[in-house]
């Protein structure tokens, strides 16, 4: 028996976004450049705000608007990462040179309306509000795709984006309607417990495929990524750092609620595995095939969806937790090495490895960081991306996954190749390219370098002292199972 | 030739060698063996250690005897058998 | 803590010798010489009896400050004979004698607390290696050299120790130090014994100490004349009490060091050699076993240590002033030096155990406790013992060094003696007759009280009896004064055996082994050497070809695994499109269907 239950207490992080959302709008129409500076310095606030906002809520457990959205833990762990991502990212972005001086607000716009967006996809609860929050995301970011001024990838890539997310989006709605035909509720919480089996109920269990291959496409899990290495690419470094990072948290949160309707006996729990198998393969092997560094690290997002989902298949509390834990790692991975790489690129061109090439002289602090990010993407101790590793392989092994667990270690190996790159370029390459890189002013100002350090201690520190933000992850997972 | 400065013990032992002195210290010593020997006559050993020392004069015949057979066996007859140059084992 | 109090009083020697080298190059750390041995002596009379600084170590347990009655007694005059002889060298200039004298003392003092073996064994070598400067640091080709002998064969004596206590941690099962009842005796306990008698100038194996202390510096001699043989007669009060086999050994070695210092001719090799004989009374009383004859043992190891100590200062006074120890060369320096001859008489009576001096109350203990026990050789050879000493070290020495029937030449140098020195004699001059007057202040510390009273030193028999034993001996000294007079000579002792030995063992390893080694030596180069070499080639053509192939075959294969799936990325948007749908049916319809 649901109310409308609107709890303004409850949705401060929505509330202060929606407003930032609005100034920033205003910000867009004034003239004054003035005035929209200091709108647009608000952003930063306001993340950090609303991320204090949802954690003062966090032990929370309540239903608003008619059970479509839920304020539990998970979600509000998911949203204090999403501000939290968002901050990085709107301070990645000052610097940013493919932006024209007049779209730079409508710019900001659309970023803070992503991250809206996803932080209305966290608490979603039901398929329709769902998939609604997902557009409302993935909408703004098809219009930051191409923001990078005179460049003709990038239009090729907010097109691909566009059209690719249309034809995943349009399979997640079909999908979307056999559910509702063959179980007739859409709320997550009233369709777990229910029949998904293909011999049992084929038109759900297709449905449900096709429903998560819309989330896929966000996660950019193998077969749904083929737009991952050339949206990264053509984008600019500071968007892409941003389509990298925070809407694949938006899928993993909907995957971990749809996930409790999963248990290992189904079939969509194999091809789960199977998908994820695939996906940590094919993007591993590919990478080690590319040259630019955006590229490299699309490929690598495609493996690392892989990974995410190996936590998923169980079903289990520690398996949320771990594909939690990961995204969150992930996440921070990421952005630090978009962050170096944003510094790095002074004009906004893409990188290439020899770009990389005596960042260890010209910055010692920026390739120390480099260095931490690539070790952690690989999975080396002692850094976060290790023990999110190893919680998911513990999650996963032993419960008839354990095919999967050696296909995660195999490639780890191969993709120490390609992430010590990065280090091996940094440290011991010295020779120059013509035309790189180097001869760009490198930005070591006082952002740069506090953003770099910060990003690299929590790399660190949460490998070592994993367990606060293990121990909050996992009682949010234990709260969503039934 | 340098005089050294001799404190009151230094010029009491120069002038013992003066002539006649020598001398003189040596009855002393003679007269004050004489007057042990009277002694150990009188105060009788009231726990003889060996059976003869019960006898008066058994320790001076034992001190006297035993030394001057001592001084004679050491330097008359283990000495010259024993004696080498000084250098002998090339240490020096 | 306050019942029981402990100071370990190594711990400030060690400590001063550690710093010693760091301290500024001018004269005032000298005065800091003397903080370990106040704090010594402090100790000394304060140390709660019982078993303190027990450490582990290893697995085993090392008991670092075992105190009782015995080992008290021997630390007292440990402690104060420190204190006189860092006062008496306080004028050597040279650190390295002093860190020698003070790692000496550390070991002497780690042997008299040790409560097991292993801790004994550390400090009895470092007591070794101590006293090994103290003779080396002469640094005359004589002095090296004897050094250098001195070292050998305390190592052999010490390995003789190791391999003794280690077998007994075998039969037995600990490292306790403790009696060994004479009848249980094994293998291993008389490895021990042979150890420590090796320290205590066991005839036949004391002819280090007569080859070593004389070549030691003038004021190292002092030290190593009261540590090393002391401290062994502990280790054998301790742990050998009652053998009958040392009343035996003590008894020849008595009479073995007056026979041969009453025809040496080198001053401190007569007082070596009476080292010999004096700890010989010792090790007769430990043998004999008794509680007044243990005493006895005690007694005189304290007294010995004040009174041997102060002849070698006078020895080292005049070797100092002189530039010679030869008493053929000395004679005529009684009014030179007349202090230094008056603290020599007082050692000298002390040794001979004339009556108002300490000797006095010690030795005689010891005779009449052999005695009481119905040992009448052993008394007896102690008897006759103590006539070689008056006549040697007693009327001999001090005779030819002091007057020898020459007159002083006034053209003879002689070095003026610093006053350090005197201060030091004075001290253990003083010592001595305060003892041999109120004979209860050494009676007091001794470690078998109840016995204590049974003996009267003052009696009036005693003194009579000490009286005419000595002034009968004095008058053959003086029937006989031309007979013993010294001339140049080397008495050849047990270490012509030694030497024997050590040559042969030489020769051994010059001829025959190293015709071997050299026949060894050939047939490695051919053979060995050019397998080894066979075999490395190998061994890195395996590496290159087949590890490396391997491993980087695999890893070359990979990428290029990489770079084909990656020409699935055409950048066509109809491709990508076609490809998930078709891709992700599959997939699903396999796992739908097929499975």
């Amino acid at each position: 028996m649901d109310r409308l239950n609107l709890q303004p207490g409850h949705l401060w992080p929505e509330i202060i976004f929606l407003a930032l959302v609005l100034l920033l709008f205003l910000a867009s129409m004034v003239k004054s450049k003035k005035t929209a500076e200091a709108l647009l310095k608000l952003c930063p606030l306001a993340a950090l705000a609303a991320a204090f906002g949802a954690a003062l809520t966090f032990y929370l457990k309540s239903e608003l608007f008619f059970g479509t959205y839920r304020v539990d833990g998970l979600s509000q762990f998911f949203k204090i990462l999403v501000c939290l991502g968002y901050l990085v990212t709107w301070f990645n972005s000052l610097t940013q040179k493919t932006v024209s001086e007049t779209q730079k607000p409508d710019y900001y716009l659309f970023l803070t309306l992503s991250a809206f967006g996803l932080i209305l996809l966290s608490s979603a609860a039901e398929l329709v509000t769902i998939y609604l929050a997902m557009e409302l995301a993935s909408y703004s970011l098809y219009i930051l795709i191409p923001a990078r001024s005179r460049s003709k990838a990038a239009a090729e890539a907010g097109l691909k984006y566009i059209i690719f997310g249309a034809a995943a989006t349009a399979l997640a709605l079909y999908g979307l309607s056999l559910i509702v035909a063959s179980q007739n509720v859409t709320f997550v919480k009233a369709l777990a417990g229910l029949d998904w089996s293909i011999s049992g109920n084929p038109l759900a269990a297709t449905g449900l495929c096709l429903f998560m291959g819309g989330m896929f496409f966000k996660l950019a899990l193998f077969p749904f990524h083929f737009w991952c290495p050339d949206v990264y690419q053509g984008a600019g470094n500071e968007t892409a750092a941003y389509v990298a990072t925070l809407p694949k948290l938006g899928a993993v949160i909907v995957l971990i609620r749809l996930a409790t309707l999963l248990s290992p006996e189904t079939e969509i729990s194999t091809i789960l595995a199977c998908l994820a198998a695939a996906s940590i393969t094919y993007g591993n092997l590919c990478a080690l095939a590319q040259k630019d560094l955006k590229r490299m690290l699309g490929f690598s997002s495609v493996a690392h969806a892989g990974y995410i989902l190996v936590g998923l298949v169980p079903g289990t509390a520690e398996g949320l937790a771990a594909a939690a834990f990961y995204a969150m790692a992930y996440i921070l991975m990421n952005l630090l090495c978009f962050w170096v790489i944003c510094r790095i690129s002074a004009d906004g061109r893409n990188l290439t490895y020899e770009d990389l090439n005596g960042l260890s002289a010209r910055s010692p602090l920026l390739a120390l960081t480099l260095a931490i990010a690539a070790f952690s993407l690989v999975g080396l101790p002692p850094t976060v991306g290790f023990i999110g590793k190893l919680w998911l392989i513990t999650s996963a092994w032993d419960r008839g996954f354990d095919w999967l667990v050696i296909v995660v270690c195999v490639n780890t190996a191969i993709a120490i190749f390609y992430y010590l790159s990065l280090f091996r370029h940094c440290y011991t390459e010295e020779t120059i390219p013509v035309g790189g890189a180097q001869s760009l002013a490198l930005d070591t100002g006082a952002i740069s370098q506090a953003g770099a350090l910060l990003l690299g201690l929590l790399v660190v520190v949460l490998g070592v002292l994993p367990g606060p933000v293990w121990n909050v992850v996992l009682t949010a997972s234990k709260s969503i199972l039934p | 030739m340098t005089e050294e400065k001799k404190g009151f013990l230094g010029q009491f032992l120069e002038n013992q060698l003066a002539p006649g002195r020598p001398k003189l210290w040596r009855n002393i010593f003679l007269t004050s063996l004489a007057v042990i020997a009277v002694l150990g006559v009188a105060i009788k050993n009231r726990h003889p250690h060996f059976g003869y020392d019960a006898y008066p004069f058994f320790w001076p015949v034992f001190g006297l005897g035993l030394g001057l057979a001592l001084i004679f066996a050491v330097k008359k007859i283990i000495q010259p058998l024993i004696k080498r140059p000084e250098d002998h084992y090339g240490d020096l | 803590m306050a019942t029981s109090e402990f100071y370990h009083p190594s711990l400030a020697f060690l400590m001063m010798a550690a710093v010693l080298p760091f301290l500024p190059g001018n004269r005032r750390w000298k005065w800091l010489l003397l903080l370990p041995p106040l704090a010594a002596v402090y100790a000394a009379f304060t140390n709660s009896p019982g078993d303190h600084l027990t450490i582990s170590w290893l697995g085993q347990t090392l008991k670092l400050g075992h105190v009782d009655a015995l080992s008290q007694v021997f630390a007292q005059v440990f402690a104060v004979m420190s204190l006189a002889g860092l006062i008496f060298s306080l004028h050597v200039n040279d650190k390295g004698q002093h860190m020698a004298a003070l790692l000496y003392v550390t070991g002497g003092f780690g042997c008299l607390m040790a409560g097991d073996y292993l801790t004994l064994f550390a400090f009895w070598e470092l007591m070794s290696i101590g006293s090994t400067f103290l003779v080396m640091l002469n640094r005359t080709r004589e002095s090296v050299l004897a050094s250098f002998r001195y070292f050998l064969y305390h190592t052999a004596g010490g390995l003789l120790l190791l391999a003794g206590l280690l077998l007994r941690h075998k039969y037995t099962g600990s490292f306790d130090f403790g009696p060994i009842p004479p009848g249980t005796a094994t293998c291993a306990d008389w490895l021990i014994l042979a150890g420590f008698c090796v320290n205590a100038a066991v005839v036949p194996l004391h002819a280090w100490l007569p080859d070593a202390y004389p070549r030691g510096t003038v004021t190292g001699s002092v030290f190593m004349c009261a540590y090393t043989t002391k401290t062994a007669v502990y280790v054998l009060a301790r742990a050998f009490p009652g053998w009958d086999i040392l009343a035996v050994a003590g008894t020849i070695m008595a009479v073995y060091g007056v026979v041969f210092a009453s025809m040496e001719n080198n001053a401190r090799k007569i007082l070596s050699y009476h080292i010999v004989s004096q700890v010989g009374y010792m090790v007769a009383g430990i043998g004999v076993g008794t509680a007044m004859t243990l005493n006895g043992a005690s007694a005189h190891a304290y007294a010995h240590i004040l009174y041997k100590g102060l002849l070698f200062m006078a020895a080292g006074c005049v070797l100092y002033s002189a530039g010679t120890q030869k008493l053929d060369e000395l004679g005529g320096l009684a009014s030179r030096l007349p202090w230094v001859m008056v603290c020599y008489m007082v050692a000298a009576l002390s040794i001979s155990g004339m009556p108002v001096f300490n000797g006095f109350v010690s030795k005689t203990m010891t005779i009449a406790g052999a005695a009481e026990d119905h040992r009448t050789w052993v008394a007896l050879g102690l008897e006759v013992a103590a006539v070689g000493t008056f006549i040697s070290v007693g009327l001999k020495l001090p005779y030819f060094a002091f007057w020898g029937g020459k007159k002083p030449d006034p053209e003879r140098k002689l070095k003026p003696i610093p006053a350090n020195m005197y201060v030091g004699m004075a001290l253990l001059a003083v010592l001595c007759l305060t003892q041999g007057v109120y004979p209860e202040m050494l009676y007091k510390y001794l470690p078998y009280q109840e016995v204590v009273a049974e003996y009267h030193p003052w009696a009036t028999w005693n003194v009579v009896q000490a009286l005419m034993l000595l002034g009968f001996s004095g008058l053959a000294f003086y029937i006989m004064r031309r007979v013993i007079e010294p001339h140049k000579a080397l008495n050849l002792d047990f270490d012509w055996f030694y030497r024997l030995i050590g040559r042969g063992v030489l020769w051994l390893i010059c001829k025959p082994i190293s015709a071997i080694d050299a026949v060894w030596t050939i047939v490695w180069d051919k053979v060995a050497l050019r397998l080894l070499k066979l075999l490395a080639a190998f061994s890195a053509w395996f590496d290159r070809a087949a590890i490396d192939g391997v491993v980087d075959g695999s890893a070359y294969g990979v990428k290029g695994l990489g770079h084909l799936t990656a020409l699935l990325q055409n950048g066509r948007l109809q491709h990508y499109l076609g490809l998930m749908v078709v891709l992700a049916l599959l997939i699903f319809a396999f796992f739908w269907y097929g499975l």
